[in-house]
């Protein structure tokens, strides 16, 4: 009993813990970078993760979802670094 | 200027009146294939400025690094600053350039169509009173 419990916590864990590591969130500011600048990277990227625009406040929020694994650890920045050179062209 | 070491980071805040934000994004291209570079307003307008390096740093490599950046920002500045001041005498060259390419017809100056010049030239080859002999050659002692 107390195995089977133990399985199903700590299965249950890991599904959490894999929600969390493939979730992500970017906070652009509106007056650095432009929407147009954000579209084209995620246009770029769309095969990487899934991807979620949310203007709110001063920021447009960029949710990343379903990241694929063998990027995980620098989509965050490099999805930075693209827009940047999108503003810049 | 902010050194995080552990992070691999260079934290810097900026103001707009000093370095415009086009200086701003063209000293962020440059580094793009060295750091992430990171950008965000504070309450007072000011522009924050996070490079994470690429590569593993020291913090004096990482002191040299956020120097660098300054000065591109500055070398950036002053581009622009050049570029606004000598805007209306390129603008000026560009337009003669391209008024230079049309043709001279709309500085007033005539220019002669191919047949006319055709003519001429059949004109010239028929030259029956042999105008176009040298003198010397004409009355050559022989």
């Amino acid at each position: 009993m107390e195995r089977r419990l133990f399985r199903t916590f700590y299965t249950l864990g890991k599904e959490i813990q894999k929600k969390i590591i493939t979730f992500m969130t970017i906070n652009f500011n509106k007056s650095i970078y432009p929407l147009k600048a954000i579209k084209k990277t995620v246009q770029a990227y769309k095969d990487l993760a899934k991807f979620k625009i949310i203007e709110k406040g001063g920021y447009f929020i960029t949710e990343l979802i379903d990241i694929k694994k063998d990027v995980e650890s620098v989509i965050k920045d490099e999805f930075c670094n693209y827009v940047l050179s999108q503003v810049k062209q | 200027m902010q050194i995080k070491e552990l992070e691999n980071q260079v934290l810097t805040t900026v103001s707009q009146k000093i370095y415009p934000l086009e200086a701003i994004y063209g000293a962020a291209y440059v580094f793009l294939n060295r750091a992430y570079i990171f950008l965000d307003e504070n309450k007072e307008g000011e522009i924050l400025i996070t490079l994470k390096a690429k590569e593993k740093m020291d913090k004096k490599q990482l002191e040299d690094f956020g120097g660098e950046f300054y000065n591109e920002l500055l070398n950036y500045s002053l581009r622009i600053g050049i570029s606004k001041n000598n805007q209306k005498i390129r603008e000026y060259i560009v337009g003669r350039a391209l008024i230079g390419a049309l043709g001279e017809d709309e500085e007033g100056v005539e220019t002669e169509e191919p047949e006319e010049i055709e003519e001429e030239i059949e004109e010239w080859k028929g030259d029956y009173l042999g105008l176009s002999i040298p003198w010397e050659k004409k009355f050559k002692k022989k």
